[in-house]
């Protein structure tokens, strides 16, 4: 079993016969094995897919709305200025934290950040639910231009997973407290499986 | 891993599981000395067990038979971490569709698909969830079902059944659910005290 990892759109109403899966999933890979990381409420997802075949990985990558490490080589290092400037471009698109990305970081250390930003938002959703970027907040704009119950919601989801909150101020970006609890959560050596070992 | 409480819901026929369980949604009944949902080819029907506390860290698991060949989102297993105030639960179900025919979901704010696996099963066969930490694992016959896989939306709550709809028949027997608790190093074997007699000279 060979394991390939994507982020992309998630589609569905989240009912029945209608669940939140990936955009792809029905059109592109409808029989294979899965998993994914939902991204809170948010509309994207890291998705785990195994055995893929060639034709669906090209398929796949021929929307412009995924990004997949090249080659499924997790180790390799970004490289170029170029591909680290479309990478970062991609995942803040997502509103994902992707400004951090230099060339020298290798993608698996970009996909555990989205990983563990999708587990973060997973027990906010828990916990509060809603997105955060709807309308004209975006992952660049600071902290404070999130309603007064997110703002509580995000601190109590940090107490949750007992992260330090001393980078939850009201000047930081939306990306650097995501950013953050990302960090903490991989520094405190929690899981990230998803078909695998992330 | 302790075994918290077990159902083998061998008891007349009744339109409901018993003081035991709270079912929600579609519900659920005995008939022929197992668990039936009671509105199959309709709603969904939860149920979990409510006579005890449960430990954060869970497994429920109970041997199933049902007809469907839908898949994906269709057919009847277990949950873990059910909510009390809330529809919350992660679930595990299974039919016989030729391909995804296992899918594991969160319900949440949203129902979310967390994964779907093709694994062919035997009716009787029994199917597992368990939830640790942030880990969870679905099991067939006490094999993995795939990778683990890593959530974190819900913490906590009660271990349960659960039924996706659309099946026209399902029937659950022989439910179980447990932590993962080490039991305690039994002591050793009584030993009566030496006695130390005075010798007499």
């Amino acid at each position: 079993m060979v394991r390939s990892v994507y982020v992309m759109p998630l589609t569905g109403a989240g009912v029945k016969g209608d669940p939140r899966r990936p955009k792809y999933k029905d059109s592109l890979f409808p029989t294979l094995d899965w998993s994914m990381y939902d991204y809170g409420d948010e509309p994207q997802c890291l998705v785990g897919i195994q055995d893929v075949p060639a034709a669906t990985n090209t398929a796949l990558l021929a929307n412009s709305d995924v990004f997949a490490p090249p080659g499924q080589n997790l180790d390799v290092a970004v490289g170029s200025t170029s591909t680290r400037n479309a990478i970062r471009t991609q995942l803040e698109a997502d509103e994902i934290p992707g400004n951090w990305v230099q060339n020298t970081t290798t993608y698996r250390e970009i996909i555990r950040v989205v990983g563990a930003c999708c587990q973060f938002a997973q027990r906010y959703q828990g916990l509060v639910g809603g997105r955060w970027f709807s309308g004209t907040v975006h992952i660049g704009n600071t902290f404070s231009t999130l309603n007064q119950q997110q703002q509580l919601g995000i601190r109590d989801t940090a107490a949750s997973f007992g992260f330090d909150q001393t980078a939850i101020v009201g000047t930081a970006t939306i990306r650097d407290v995501l950013k953050n609890m990302a960090d903490q959560y991989i520094a405190a050596g929690m899981p990230l499986d998803l078909e695998g070992p992330l | 891993m302790s075994v918290l409480a077990t159902d083998n819901f061998n008891r007349a026929n009744a339109a409901n599981l018993g003081a035991n369980w709270t079912e929600e949604l579609g519900g659920w009944s005995i008939v022929s000395n197992a668990a039936v949902p009671d509105n199959l080819g309709g709603s969904d029907s939860i149920g979990y067990w409510n006579a005890i506390t449960w430990p954060n860290d869970q497994y429920s698991q109970a041997k199933i038979t049902v007809t469907g060949t839908t898949g994906n989102s269709q057919g009847l297993g277990v949950t873990v971490r059910k909510s009390t105030s809330t529809v919350a639960r992660y679930r595990l179900v299974a039919d016989h569709a030729a391909a995804n025919n296992m899918e594991l979901a969160v319900f949440n704010t949203a129902y979310t698909s967390l994964w779907q696996r093709t694994q062919a099963f035997t009716n009787g066969d029994t199917i597992y969830l368990e939830a640790q930490g942030t880990t969870i694992i679905g099991k067939l016959n006490g094999v993995a079902v795939g990778a683990a896989t890593t959530n974190s939306a819900i913490a906590s709550g009660k271990a349960g059944i659960g039924f996706s709809s659309f099946e026209t028949a399902a029937v659950l027997d022989d439910w179980e659910g447990g932590d993962f608790a080490t039991t305690a190093k039994a002591p050793p074997p009584f030993r009566r005290p030496y006695r130390f007699f005075r010798h007499r000279n």
